[in-house]
């Protein structure tokens, strides 16, 4: 039995032990419920992860469906240096070859590190990147290679320690591997084919809920202005990991698949986009000019089948050169020249000032007007309307610009387009120069005519061309055919979009007919004219300014068959440096043997000649993918 | 007495259901049932070394008391040799068994030993106990010659444990505060410098002092355990639901066990336990205060405060009250050789009930030393 003091002293006891349990009660409560939000928080970061599965970016089609541009997957080749112990010689001579990395570099990153972590232990990489975006063929490659090693110095088959056959066994099965999320590299099969309609790709990093993500975006052309289309939706997945963040699939709360991008399926035609680059590729070997562009439309809907620009670049490989990057065709203003003369004629003739037989006087080339003497290339007298557009009187011209007045010369102008976007869908068009009439200079009146004072693109002059063609209905320039998802099945279609009406049906007709002079042996272009269709068109040559530096923008337009069009064709050079410098002796040429490939393609209808069908040029096929030439209807 | 008994029983017996449970419920993701079949083994291992001691009168370890003690001081001299002692984590504190994979820990043996020796010696000199040579310097020399051995494993966390149970033994076999005083600030002094000499343990201290700024570093399994504890709220994410287990709280099924229930089970189950080894104390020393002889009531409150402070140390070291020292939950935590000790001393309490004198004096009942029941196992 216990006496006094003992007693005291064990109540003590028991009262400080009972003080201290206290105190801990109290401080479970303090951790478990006043903070059990914060701290909550914080667990669940040790635990929980979302996970961004990327969608596939969708493909780019021509309009027969040959692949333009596509999205390949491809892994990021990762080793585990724990598990190759002394072998990265043996390891790096087998991958160094089939990943293009130097082999010393290799062996290096494939030593082990060590470091110490937070318990005090030794811990060894186990995660190095090799190399990024290899191809599902070279990872193939790869593990065979891994499979296939063999040391010299090791006869495998004598092993008898358990742990040695598992170091080559996990040597050659588990030691090089790849990331578990894909990665996708852009890819252009055709290489430059097209470059400045496809535009081409960038990657950017953005953050998504503290995760650093790698995204696939558009830079320029179609991928620019469809990426919303092309990329998809990515899928997520939010689940929870382990310390050596394993996936605990029971505990995967959020699991959404992505829904990959739509496939756009442009109005370009491989075929015919292959023809005009190889075209134009002939006429920079000739006449050598700084660049040279063609457009092939098709006038009735504005559908462009062919745009290409030289230089040129390739997509896959975009590189620095800013200048080949560039699409000339809607990014570049030239003043134009006398293809401009189609507007201010046709205007003229829609307005009823003037019919095709007016006579005009051309004063022999030399024409003094608002302190100015404006010449023409050749001395003319007297010029029916029709023939200031087959002789292009820059004179006859200034004359029928001179009776129309300033006002509505320049509604004219402004109805073909002229100072306005065409809205083709890619990025970086300018609308080129149109100054409003209070700004213009006395001679102006006179010099606009002939395609001087004012800045176009290349693409405003072949709608402007086109609307003509098109019965004087002006057409928005069109690219995007339809999308489609994965299945093939159409999501979205483009109908042709008219702008406006520019000129009646009547006048048109009218225009058509003195353009079809051109290209006779009366007109400033016979070399475009073709054997089994009427031709119409207009060429242009304008003196670059300062308009003494001998420099010239060539151009030729032209549709045919001449009252039915099927096709408009686009052409021109940019300094040309040959000894002829004419739209009519340089383009036209290769607007002829560009016309004879796309009528034969198009299976277009002869409406001249004699027989149904052109002969066709059985060399300009052969130069053609076979794959496009079977695709021909 | 009854009640004092059945209430330690239940306690005891509520914890060892819990911690098997809780011990599976942590373990199974990595171990499976291992764990679970080897403190199963020990539990009744550690059941049949209570109901024998219970069995049997407790004044017959009197005459035990030094052989005891000296197997004691032999078992913790020879675990100290190399390739004789296993080293683990830095220290060098078990012997490997030959069956199973199975460890013991003679330190376990050295608690329970010493209690035993100062229960005696308080015993025996009970008079003189207010002296400075018969309180203090001999019994001094042999607890320090015990504790030093276990110092040098190193295991400061059992010898700052059991300096804290002989302290307060002392104290009840009335050694007087103010001699008590010299030795607990020498023992005080020893430890800090031995701390500061030890870069290892003193980060744990800095890192106790400063949670939040190395709660990737050292601090790291203090921080865990907090977590562990937070997310677990009122009633816990359910039972085997715990995320800290899997990896991010190392020495989850030993010395950490408890914040795994807290995450589990909730505030409910973490109290409940607190509350359990409360009234294992009270029950306890209920039973010192009416043992027969003071050889029982040095022994009994021995245990009971073995068993109190042990606990009080892990629930203060797992909430971050306390720097970490790596002292297992009785009853809860994986550990053989802690769980055989433990249930062997509760056996001792119980023959120390068994034998007390229960004082009625309102209705002055006869003294029924051996009417209590035996006490229930199942």
């Amino acid at each position: 039995m216990a006496n006094k003091l003992q007693t005291r002293r064990l109540l003590l006891m028991a009262l400080l032990l009972g003080v201290a349990f206290a105190g801990l009660g109290y401080r479970l409560v303090d951790l478990q419920v006043l903070r059990h939000d914060d701290l909550r928080t914080e667990a669940r970061k040790n635990t929980e992860r979302g996970y961004q599965i990327p969608a596939r970016r969708g493909d780019i089609l021509d309009a027969k469906g040959n692949l333009l541009a596509t999205s390949v997957f491809v892994k990021t080749v990762c080793a585990d240096p724990a598990l190759i112990g002394n072998r990265q010689g043996e390891v790096a001579h087998a991958l160094a070859g089939l990943l293009e990395l130097k082999e010393s570099d290799l062996a290096q990153r494939l030593l082990p590190h060590t470091r110490l972590n937070e318990r005090h232990e030794t811990v060894t990489n186990h995660y190095v990147v090799l190399k990024r975006k290899v191809s599902v063929d070279t990872w193939q490659k790869v593990t065979n290679a891994m499979a296939q090693l063999t040391f010299a110095d090791v006869n495998e088959k004598e092993l008898t320690s358990k742990s040695q056959k598992a170091f080559y066994h996990d040597l050659r099965a588990k030691s090089i591997y790849t990331d578990p999320v894909d990665d996708q590299l852009r890819n252009y099969p055709s290489h430059s084919l097209a470059a400045h309609v496809l535009g081409y790709t960038g990657v950017t990093e953005r953050t998504n809920g503290g995760m650093r993500v790698l995204e696939t975006i558009g830079v320029d052309g179609m991928e620019r202005t469809l990426d919303d289309k092309l990329r998809g939706v990515p899928g997520w997945r939010q689940t929870e990991v382990d310390r050596q963040q394993r996936e605990l699939v029971a505990l995967r709360e959020e699991d959404v698949d992505p829904r990959d991008g739509l496939n756009a399926v442009l109005t370009i035609d491989a075929f015919l986009q292959h023809a005009l680059e190889m075209s134009l590729a002939d006429a920079m070997q000739h006449e050598s000019p700084i660049s040279v562009s063609g457009i092939i439309l098709r006038p009735r809907t504005g559908e462009i089948l062919a745009l290409a620009v030289l230089p040129t670049f390739d997509p896959n490989n975009p590189g620095a050169n800013e200048d080949a990057r560039r699409d000339r065709v809607i990014a570049d203003v030239h003043e134009p020249g006398s293809t401009f003369k189609i507007i201010v004629v046709s205007g003229a003739l829609n307005d009823g000032l003037v019919t095709l037989n007016d006579q005009f006087d051309c004063e022999h080339g030399h024409f003094s007007f608002g302190g100015h003497i404006l010449h023409d290339h050749a001395s003319y007298g007297v010029l029916s309307t029709e023939g200031i557009i087959t002789k292009s009187s820059n004179i006859g011209a200034a004359k029928i610009g001179i009776r129309m007045g300033e006002t509505r010369l320049y509604e004219h102008m402004r109805d073909f387009g002229i100072g306005l976007h065409t809205g083709i869908p890619l990025p970086g068009e300018v609308a080129g120069f149109l100054h409003p009439v209070k700004a213009w200079k006395k001679v102006s009146i006179a010099q606009i005519p002939m395609g001087q004072g004012v800045a176009t693109t290349s693409l405003q002059m072949a709608m402007a061309m086109c609307a003509i063609a098109n019965k004087g209905v002006l057409m928005r320039p069109m690219l995007v055919d339809r999308l489609q998802d994965q299945k093939g099945e159409v999501v979205a279609r483009y109908s042709p979009q008219t702008v406006r009406r520019v000129i009646s049906e009547e006048a048109a007709r009218q225009m058509v007919e003195a353009l079809k002079t051109v290209a006779t042996s009366d007109g400033t272009a016979p070399k475009a004219a073709l054997d089994h269709y009427t031709v119409a068109g207009k060429t242009g040559t304008a003196q670059k300014p300062p308009y003494t530096s001998n420099k010239f923008y060539a151009s030729f337009i032209g549709f045919f068959p001449a009252d039915n069009p099927e096709v408009c064709i686009y052409l021109s050079m940019d300094e040309p440096k040959g000894n002829l410098h004419q739209g009519g002796q340089i383009c036209a040429p290769v607007f002829k043997s560009l016309a004879e490939q796309v009528a034969a393609y198009l299976n277009i209808k002869p409406d001249k000649g004699d027989t149904g069908f052109p002969e066709f040029p059985i060399t300009t096929v052969d130069q053609a993918p076979k794959t496009a030439a079977v695709r021909a209807p | 007495m009854k009640l004092a008994t059945t209430t330690l029983l239940f306690c005891v017996a509520g914890l060892l259901a819990l911690g098997t449970v809780m011990l599976y419920s942590a373990s199974m993701a990595d171990k499976g049932t291992h764990y679970l079949t080897m403190q199963l083994l020990w539990c009744g291992l550690g059941l049949i070394g209570c109901l024998l001691m219970a069995s049997l009168d407790y004044r017959w370890l009197k005459k035990l008391a030094w052989p005891l003690f000296a197997l004691a001081i032999f078992l913790l001299a020879l675990v100290l040799v190399p390739h004789v002692g296993l080293k683990l984590n830095g220290a060098r504190r078990w012997f490997r068994l030959p069956f199973g994979n199975a460890r013991f820990q003679p330190s376990e043996v050295g608690k329970i030993v010493l209690i035993i020796v100062v229960a005696w010696y308080g015993d025996r000199y009970q008079r003189k106990m207010g002296t400075w040579t018969k309180g203090i310097f001999i019994p001094g020399a042999f607890i320090g010659l015990l504790l030093g051995l276990i110092f040098i494993e190193p295991d400061r966390g059992t010898t700052i444990l059991m300096g804290g149970v002989v302290g307060a033994m002392l104290l009840l076999a009335g050694v007087r505060w103010r001699c008590l005083v010299p030795p607990v600030i020498a023992g005080a002094a020893f430890l800090a410098v031995s701390i500061l000499r030890d870069p290892m343990r003193s980060k744990r201290i800095f890192a106790w002092l400063n949670v939040e700024q190395h709660k990737m570093d050292v601090g790291l399994q203090a921080n865990e355990a907090m977590l562990a504890l937070g997310s677990g709220g009122w009633t816990g994410l359910g039972l085997g639901n715990s995320r800290q287990k899997l990896g991010f709280l190392p020495f989850h099924n030993t010395d950490f066990i408890l914040p795994i229930i807290g995450e589990e089970l909730g505030l409910i189950a973490t109290l409940l336990v607190v509350v359990a080894f409360l009234l294992i104390v009270v029950s306890g020393f209920y039973i010192a205060q009416h043992s027969s002889d003071t050889f029982g009531l040095l022994l009994a409150s021995g245990i009971t405060l073995l068993i109190g402070l042990q606990a009080l140390f892990n629930i203060g070291v797992v909430t971050s009250v306390l720097p970490n020292k790596g002292l297992p939950l009785p009853f809860i935590s994986y550990g053989g050789s802690n769980l055989l000790m433990m249930l062997t001393s509760v056996g001792l309490l119980i023959s120390v009930a068994r034998r007390a004198r229960v004082t009625a004096p309102a209705t002055g009942a006869a003294m029924e030393p051996e009417g209590l029941p035996s006490p229930q196992f199942s």
